[in-house]
């Protein structure tokens, strides 16, 4: 047992030729929200699936709250409570019958959890899961995976369908019920606002690799948006510059460290400093991930790989 | 648990078939068409076939009476190779619907419905999610048939039959039968991922099964495959008994057949990526 | 105890929890004695991380403004911290020196400013 809730090393799971996951090296710490994001097809969902067994990996290792997936998947899925990308349930069952199959594989199963749950998300818990609509599906899901007692949740896209009031709600229980606890929360999400309220890591996944893997304390204090002007176009190398975006005599470069030392290495190239601004965690996001090249030949700046 | 679960997906069907068949059996065994009569057919054939050990004589000529009295209003049930006990003739019927449905009722729908990902994320080894499913199954299709049978054993004791060994030794071949025919329906619902495709896949290997030797004996003068497939469906053939024995080899190729698939999911389910 | 936090202004959550504390004591709506929410509460209730929080109650402690009783309990803490008064001017130094850039820029007269802060201290009302 480690302090990592989850623990990938040089893991892969090729389909054919498409290289879904090709080696990514993962670490949640235990006690954690750990932000997991990317586009679609960056590979996020093969992650998660591999991590719980449902898919076998093509290479590397991984553990999951100590456990080796390849040896000891029951005991992962034992203290896992994961929810799927597609909230789709036993139909012909209703919530209060999915509830029933599910706790007798949980020994930790708390009942009182279920009652509590099921009012506070006004969940119709005798109508037949095939009738519900797709807000109530999803919190259904939720359900089941909340009261299993589970030492990590992998919550894939858990606000599908969920109003605003509801997905507030949601985090509530998370931050009250489980984090303060000690648990640990894996939290895949396109909703970057939601992540960023509740995660203190975030790692970001881009054609089945990670681009970037830190604190979210470490990008609200030192990443920097470096707004400046200039007529002339220096070309600037650094192991610190995320991205550029350039437009005119106008550049944009998002930085990871040190902010003012590297403005003032801008200064001395003859480049005006407009503003330094912190970033939100949507803009580093894009800065990495988006299609968009942020530099053309002949125009300053270089993509470099983050810290 | 999954036993529950896969109980509440067959149990409309198992029900359904039970009763179905217990009425087939209630309604034979229950209609006569007078004690004195059916007496005289007994006194008379009786001493005809009495040496054999295994035979249904008496129940056939019950059913005689009865097919007398009602007249021939379909109620007589020819499967190909016409059984002599003929309303256990039901029997083929009733497994064969038995073990193709409740098979498809099996894990592998969970597929195509998209609930893989949830059931097999449950804390479980997947092997037990297959051997459950086969409990469940297996107990369904050994009660189905049989319960044609036994509305009819008081009846038959009650004729000073030579007991119930006639009526019940001809359950056992739609047992072995039944599995084998189970686990086929079962191990293709879980490849193809679908109770409709896994049926007709299913329903297509029977047909191989009984058209394939018959049409290689007729155009080719293959007569091998047709021997042997004749030798499998022994245990069903009117002229088996009473001059052979119980169709032991038959019985255990069966068994090995139904094993065989059931072998065959627990590979599948343990390798097959959701 | 109501805060308010929003984690997109740019402005760090802990610190604005820290700031919204220290404005409920000085306007008196916290006393000295009167309990805080647990980290986990306040976390829920705001819907942040609790470390988030815990940092925030961390730096308050350690500059005197609460304190944790072992065994649980967050209070407000009286407020002479029992810190030297060099100490309490040197800590407002970078406020006063920020208030003075700005006030400079505007062209603002230095007895404007002190009216300005004596406004806002009277405003707060309550213990000074």
């Amino acid at each position: 047992m480690n302090d990592l809730a989850v623990h990938t090393a040089g893991l892969a799971k090729f389909f054919g030729k498409t290289r879904a996951v090709d080696g990514l090296d993962m670490k949640v710490p235990r006690g954690s929200v750990y932000g997991f994001l990317g586009r679609n097809g960056a590979g996020k969902t093969t992650t998660v699936k591999t991590l719980l067994g449902l898919l076998r990996p093509s290479a590397g290792s991984a553990q999951v709250l100590g456990y080796d997936i390849r040896q000891n998947l029951v005991a992962i899925l034992e203290r896992t409570g994961f929810v799927t990308e597609n909230k789709t349930l036993f139909d012909s069952l209703t919530p209060a019958q999915l509830v029933h199959f599910n706790q007798g594989y949980f020994p930790k199963w708390s009942g009182e959890l279920v009652a509590r749950y099921a009012e506070l998300f006004e969940i119709p818990m005798q109508t037949q899961f095939s009738k519900l609509s797709l807000g109530n599906k999803t919190k259904v899901c939720h359900l089941l995976a909340l009261c299993q007692g589970a030492d990590l949740l992998i919550l894939d896209e858990p606000s599908i369908g969920l109003d605003p009031v509801i997905t507030d709600l949601l985090l509530r229980v998370l931050v009250e019920d489980h984090v303060s606890e000690g648990k640990t929360v894996l939290l895949s999400s396109h909703q970057l606002t939601e992540v960023e309220r509740i995660a203190d890591w975030v790692g970001i996944i881009e054609k089945g690799k990670i681009l970037l893997e830190t604190r979210l304390e470490d990008i609200r204090q030192n990443y920097r948006l470096i707004r400046a002007a200039a007529d002339t176009a220096p070309v600037i190398s650094s192991p610190d510059l995320v991205s550029v975006q350039s437009s005119e005599n106008f550049r944009s470069y998002l930085v990871t460290r040190e902010a003012e030392d590297f403005a003032t290495m801008l200064r001395a190239k003859g480049m005006t400093i407009l503003e330094i601004l912190p970033v939100s965690l949507e803009e580093v996001f894009l800065g990495l991930t988006r299609k968009e090249v942020p530099c053309i030949s002949g125009k300053p700046g270089t993509i470099a790989v983050p810290a | 648990m999954y036993l529950w679960k896969a109980w509440h997906d067959c149990r409309a069907r198992v029900i359904l078939y039970i009763l179905a068949t217990l009425s087939i059996g209630v309604l034979f065994g229950l209609q006569v068409e007078s004690w004195a009569n059916l007496h005289a057919y007994l006194t008379v054939f009786r001493g005809v076939h009495r040496n054999q050990w295994f035979y249904f004589d008496d129940f056939y000529i019950t059913f005689t009476a009865l097919h007398h009295a009602l007249g021939y209003y379909g109620i007589w049930m020819h499967t190909f190779y016409e059984p002599r006990w003929d309303a256990l003739g039901y029997g083929p019927l009733a497994m064969l619907l038995a073990g193709l449905s409740l098979g498809a009722s099996g894990v592998g729908k969970e597929y195509g419905a998209q609930t893989m990902n949830f059931v097999l994320s449950r804390p479980s080894h997947r092997r037990n999610f297959v051997l459950v499913d086969w409990v469940v199954g297996l107990t369904a299709v050994v009660i189905i048939p049989s319960a044609l049978a036994f509305p009819l054993l008081p009846f038959l004791f009650s004729v000073h039959a030579k007991g119930p060994g006639n009526v019940l030794g001809g359950l056992p071949v739609l047992w072995v039968l039944g599995a084998a025919i189970y686990g086929l329906s079962y191990f293709t619902t879980l490849v193809t991922g679908s109770a409709a495709k896994g049926l007709t896949l299913s329903a297509a290997a029977l047909l191989m099964y009984g058209f394939l030797p018959t049409a290689l004996h007729e155009w080719w003068h293959a007569d091998l495959l047709l021997r042997a497939v004749e030798w499998t469906l022994r245990g069903l053939e009117d002229d088996a008994w009473p001059l052979s024995p119980f169709a032991w080899g038959a019985a255990v190729f069966w068994l090995a057949v139904a094993a065989g698939f059931l072998g065959a999911s627990l590979a599948w389910i343990r390798f097959r990526e959701v | 105890m109501l805060l308010h936090v929003n984690p997109f202004s740019g402005f760090p959550v802990y610190l604005q929890i820290e700031a919204q504390v220290k404005q409920a004591i000085a306007a008196g709506a916290l006393q000295q004695g009167n309990a805080l929410p647990s980290v986990r509460r306040l976390a829920a209730q705001l819907r942040v991380n609790p470390n988030t929080v815990a940092k925030a109650y961390q730096n308050l402690e350690r500059e005197g403004v609460i304190r944790t009783v072992p065994g649980g309990g967050t209070y407000a803490a009286d407020n002479s911290p029992g810190l030297l008064k060099s100490e309490k001017l040197r800590r407002l130094r970078p406020v006063a020196r920020q208030l003075a850039v700005e006030s400079t820029q505007l062209r603002l007269a230095p007895g404007d400013v002190v009216k300005l802060v004596e406004d806002e201290l009277d405003g707060l009302g309550g213990k000074r």
